[in-house]
């Protein structure tokens, strides 16, 4: 007995700290080309580029989806922040999603919609559409009227809806920068369509001044909940979107905020309906299409931030948007499990899909086994304080080197240098992450793994839940 | 083994903190001087705007005062100037700070030209391209053979084709890298008439890129004398041009002939049966109305739903389309051309 | 004797005060100048009573059948003016109708014996009274030695009351802000007295509270703002019941038929592409401006 435990000490703690090594060197490769990348544009002028293609002539025009599900509150504000966009041609299809309150009403009187008669081109089959109704005031607004099908479903219908050859679907609650459409168009425009699908860099707002639309002042948010979710996204985003991007590996945008070629969504079957990650799913099944057809395009990530989201400021909203997470990225890797180490799909089999694999989704296992048997070992004795230090140690890297890193480099990189007390709070809150934050999110997204593996219950309930919630992942 | 791990890791924790612990300081260091910066800035900005509105406005005479010292105040005058220029259209304005910039603000991004940095190097080339430095057009062409990014050699092109034309064309003649349509429409716009043109006498020999964007900058310069540049291209072998071509036609929207379009309205693709579809909208109905009618019937959607809305945009449109209704037995066409009556009346 | 010389079917003088006080006051309120006009025989002592009368009432038919349905004719106490009011018309449209009747009098030879004269009153403000008018009319056609097919005019009540007109100036950009603030308040447009006040977002001008007063009010704003956009502004000023007193210049970036489209269908007055010309905008405010006096 005494034998056998010794040997899975030995062997759980050579395992954990051979994959703990394995993760923080691709951090740190992902971390150096991020780096490189954002480095360059340091001080660069942006408005220039910005200037240059206001006008209609250099951009192409884009349709901006936005989906509703009782949205009442909300709605007005999200289309006149999308009215106030810089960009020279729109069009805005508001999405009833079957609403049980008066969003319906709402927007008809808000922005005197009329019912037409339009006959709507089935590009990608979907629920019902009602009624469609378009604007007094504004020309370029639509509202569609549909049964109830979820946001997926939503979206597919507004594809089918818009007329121009771009889309771009926005979360109701998602907060736009005047430039955003700008800078997310920008790597399709420079590239002549060869870019199909950009997603931008999403901001925590918590904290921020935030009135009528816009973040009037970043400002650190007093929440250490919501803090250490901002160092969490800045994080992810010099730790994985950039480089994955460089190479076109991007898996994941942001649903957010996200433009894509209405000709490659559809040909790529639009938003699946019976899938919690439904962006992610989109994601792959283009790169899917792109490897089929043998053609040369891209999926980007903007290093700009576009999109400015609330984060949820109590434990049990944030379990539940990590579970779901979790529990949305196993299920899409899951459904294309075929695609890994597939020579077929290129760098995308044998980079991306490993690395969202052992680093994205089992990652949280292997991890919280680590702090088990780091609690294992001080109780079992002497002999394994070493490679529990160990992992302690690399830990320390993992969690608090990398995030101290994230946020000076980040300040650096984007020269919006940070007032001193909150450059402080936010290292020192970094020192603590390894003993609260990261445990609970750890336990949090293997909740969500063992909830796919227990069976998809509770399904309905989620796909409901999705248009008020954000949709992204970091 | 492990333990000297254990003290190498701690090693190497220890001496990472340390590196992040300095380069907090300097962040805040760099910090504390950002803030320098911006406070001598914009006390420039607020002390000197006014004197700047009447020297660029009412005419009033250059006073010293208005010359920037070090980089705080160039970039103070670099807000002014570019407020002015993107939001007021005076040739007298813009011919002011170009001078003041020749004279004053040439040596700073001759400098910038030089940095090591990338995007140092870039914000001059802006500057210069925006306040239109020619004296620095020789320094440019000096830059270029040093070895220089894609996006350094576009906004170089950007400064010849606006200091010197002839210059430009041959460079584009020559260039290497490719760039995007939206990029070059970017350069042509800015193009005299001229020169503009000179890019068709040769139109073959250009890339595919320049052709297209050619095309679209003719149609959306509206200008009569490339109208039979167009109307050539029209024969051309590439399809893709053909259909551009076109499309230029009918933004520009004066058709003076049908015949060369009726041709199209049998096209084996229909991209280019929804283009003639679209130009028959610059055409009288009674012209038109036979080959419309063919469209209306046509196998694809967007050009049925097309040939739809050019009729019902006619006077006497409506009532064709009633007409047609009873007369056709192509269900999918009834249904277009009731769709686009109701719509037609219903925004009455 | 005096009755025999009235028409029964034109309005008398005691009858028209009323209506002069009303139509003085719309003056100032809708910005429409009005004129009115005397008429006197030029040689009116000539002639026996049954002469007098049955001219008079050739003057009166004839006056009648000439001026439009919104031109007020009556008959004075005295039996020897006829005055008309015109309304929304000027001094140079008036003078032109005078013109023509007159040409028609002197050629038409029925009308042989009825040589008229006239004086003017263009009146733009509301200082003037219904008996002052009269006093002041009758006395510049008093001299029976005047020609006849004259013209006098009295000049008195031509000047137009100084209106205070808000202006609001909506941009993001603190030096282009400033511009047009120094620019717009330099501009001298007579009659009107410029308030200028400028807001950096759409969300400070709404608190500002200053476009709930009753003036007239130009606001020049960009379609794009931080905090409530233009077209947010636009709606919300277009939907206040005296919606009629903003005049909304909408400046933008978005060079596109689209953005322009929209920005017209939602009510604004001018559409203003940048970058502009100042000179351009500067003519473009005296314009809408000058439309508003005759």
């Amino acid at each position: 007995m005494k034998v056998f435990l010794d040997f899975c000490m030995w062997f759980f703690g050579g395992a954990i700290l051979f994959y703990m090594l394995f993760v923080i060197v691709s951090y740190c490769t992902m971390f150096v080309i991020a780096m490189l990348v954002m480095r360059k544009r340091y001080k660069l002028d942006p408005s220039e580029y910005d200037d240059a293609h206001i006008d209609a002539f250099y951009s192409k025009p884009v349709s901006l989806l936005v989906p509703a599900y009782n949205e009442e509150v909300g709605v007005v504000d999200t289309v006149y922040s999308l009215l106030n966009l810089r960009y020279p041609q729109t069009e805005i299809i508001i999405i009833n999603d079957g609403s049980t309150d008066t969003t319906l009403q709402t927007v008809i009187e808000h922005f005197r919609m009329k019912p037409v008669d339009k006959i709507v081109r089935t590009n990608i089959p979907t629920k019902e559409v009602r009624q469609i109704y378009e604007s007094e005031i504004y020309q370029n607004c639509i509202l569609v009227d549909k049964e109830n099908g979820g946001k997926a479903d939503a979206l597919n219908v507004g594809i089918n809806v818009s007329q121009y050859p771009y889309f771009c679907s926005i979360d109701g609650d998602s907060i736009l920068d005047e430039k955003s459409l700008l800078r997310v168009m920008k790597p399709i425009i420079l590239s002549d369509g060869e870019v199909i699908a950009a997603g931008g860099n999403i901001r925590i707002a918590n904290g921020a001044k935030m009135q009528l639309g816009s973040v009037t002042e970043s400002r650190l948010s007093n929440n250490y909940l919501v803090i250490m979710q901002v160092i969490e996204y800045v994080r992810a985003f010099l730790m994985g979107r950039i480089a994955l991007s460089k190479f076109n590996l991007v898996l994941i945008i942001s649903g957010a905020f996200s433009v894509f070629s209405k000709e490659w969504a559809v040909e790529a079957g639009g938003y699946s309906t019976n899938i919690i990650g439904e962006d992610m799913e989109l994601v792959v099944n283009i790169h899917r299409l792109i490897r089929k057809k043998k053609e040369k395009k891209r999926i980007e990530f903007v290093p700009d931030p576009v999109c400015w989201t609330e984060a949820p400021q109590t434990l049990g909203v944030l379990r539940n948007q990590r579970r779901r997470w979790h529990q949305g990225l196993f299920e899409s890797l899951w459904k294309h499990k075929t695609m890994t180490f597939n020579p077929k799909y290129g760098l995308i089999g044998f980079i991306a899909f490993p690395y969202f694999w052992l680093v994205e989704c089992l990652g949280p296992i292997v991890e919280l086994a680590g702090y088990i048997y780091i609690v294992v070992a001080f109780f079992l004795g002497k002999i394994y304080y070493e490679v529990a230090f160990m992992l302690l140690l690399l830990f320390v890297i993992y969690g608090v080197i990398f995030s101290i890193a994230s946020i000076l480099f980040e300040a650096w990189t984007l020269n919006n240098y940070p007032k001193k007390r909150e450059l402080l709070r936010m290292v020192l809150l970094s020192f603590t992450e390894i003993f609260w934050y990261r445990p609970l999110t750890l336990f949090w997204r293997c909740e969500g793994l063992i909830r796919f593996v227990l069976g998809k219950s509770d399904w309905g309930n989620m796909k409901r839940a999705g248009i008020a919630e954000k949709e992204e992942s970091v | 083994m492990i333990g000297l791990s254990v003290s190498f890791l701690l090693k190497v924790i220890v001496v990472l903190l340390v590196i992040l612990f300095l380069f907090t300081v300097y962040l805040l260091f760099q910090r504390r001087r950002e803030i320098r910066f911006a406070e001598t800035r914009d006390t420039f900005l607020q002390n000197y705007s006014l004197p700047w509105y009447n020297y660029l406005i009412n005419d009033e005479n250059f006073s010293i005062v208005l010359v920037p010292r070090g980089k705080a105040q160039v970039a103070a005058v670099e807000i002014i100037f570019s407020s002015y220029l993107k939001n007021i259209l005076d040739e007298k304005v813009e011919q002011k700070i170009k001078e003041f910039s020749n004279l004053y603000l040439k040596e700073f991004y001759e400098k910038d030209l030089s940095s090591r940095r990338w995007s140092i190097r870039m914000n001059a080339l802006y500057r210069i391209a925006d306040f239109k430095i020619d004296e620095l057009l020789n320094a440019c062409q000096q830059f270029e053979k040093s070895k220089i990014s894609e996006e350094e050699n576009f906004q170089l092109l950007k400064i010849y084709s606006l200091f010197q034309p002839e210059l430009f064309i041959e460079k584009i003649k020559e260039l290497t890298v490719h760039y995007s349509e939206s990029e070059y429409r970017r350069l042509f716009v800015l193009l005299e008439d001229d020169i503009f043109i000179r890019l068709f006498e040769d139109f073959d020999s250009w890339t595919k890129n320049i052709q297209f964007a050619a095309i679209d900058t003719a149609a959306v310069k509206r200008n009569m004398q490339y109208i039979d540049q167009l109307k050539q291209l029209l024969t051309h072998e590439v399809p893709e041009i053909q259909i551009r071509a076109l499309k230029g036609l009918y933004e520009i929207g004066v058709i003076d002939e049908i015949d060369p379009y009726v041709p199209f309205v049998t096209s084996d693709m229909w991209e280019v049966r929804l283009m003639v579809a679209k130009i028959f909208k610059h055409v009288p109905l009674n012209y038109s109305y036979t080959y419309l009618e063919q469209l209306l019937e046509d196998e694809n959607w967007w050009v049925r739903s097309q040939a739809a809305k050019t009729i019902a945009e006619n006077k006497e449109g409506i009532a064709k389309l009633q007409q047609f209704m009873e007369s056709s037995n192509d269900q999918y066409a009834i249904e277009m051309a009731q769709e686009s009556v109701v719509r037609k009346q219903g925004n009455k | 004797m005096n009755k025999l010389f009235i028409a029964e079917d034109i309005m008398q003088e005691h009858e028209v005060k009323g209506y002069f006080e009303i139509l003085r006051e719309s003056v100032i309120r809708s910005r429409f100048t009005m004129t009115a006009v005397f008429f006197k025989l030029a040689n009116s002592s000539q002639g026996t009573d049954i002469e007098r009368h049955q001219v008079n009432h050739q003057i009166s038919a004839f006056l009648k059948s000439k001026i439009r349905k919104t031109d007020l004719l009556f008959q004075l106490a005295d039996g020897m003016h006829w005055g008309v009011f015109f309304l929304q018309s000027s001094e140079v449209e008036v003078k032109a109708f005078l013109t023509r009747i007159f040409a028609i009098l002197k050629q038409e030879r029925e009308f042989q014996q009825i040589p008229l004269k006239a004086s003017i009153t263009e009146i733009r403000n509301n200082s003037v009274n219904f008996e002052a008018l009269l006093e002041k009319n009758k006395q510049k056609l008093a001299d029976d030695e005047q020609p006849s097919w004259s013209i006098e005019q009295v000049t008195d009540y031509n000047v137009q009351p100084t209106e205070l007109v808000k202006v609001s100036i909506i941009e993001q950009n603190a030096i282009f802000r400033k511009v047009l603030e120094t620019t717009i308040s330099h501009l001298d447009i007579p009659h009107f007295t410029l308030e200028v006040a400028s807001y950096e977002d759409g969300y400070s001008f709404l608190k500002s509270d200053s476009y709930k007063s009753g003036h007239m009010h130009l606001v020049i704003m960009n379609d794009i703002l931080p905090r409530k956009n233009g077209l947010e502004i636009l709606h919300i000023l277009r939907e206040m019941p005296n919606e009629k007193k903003f005049i909304i210049y909408m400046m933008s970036e978005r060079n596109s038929e689209g953005a322009s489209l929209n920005a017209y269908e939602g009510g604004v007055d001018e559409f203003i592409v940048k970058p502009f010309n100042l000179r351009v905008l500067e003519a473009k405010i005296r314009r809408t401006f000058a439309r508003f006096w005759l």
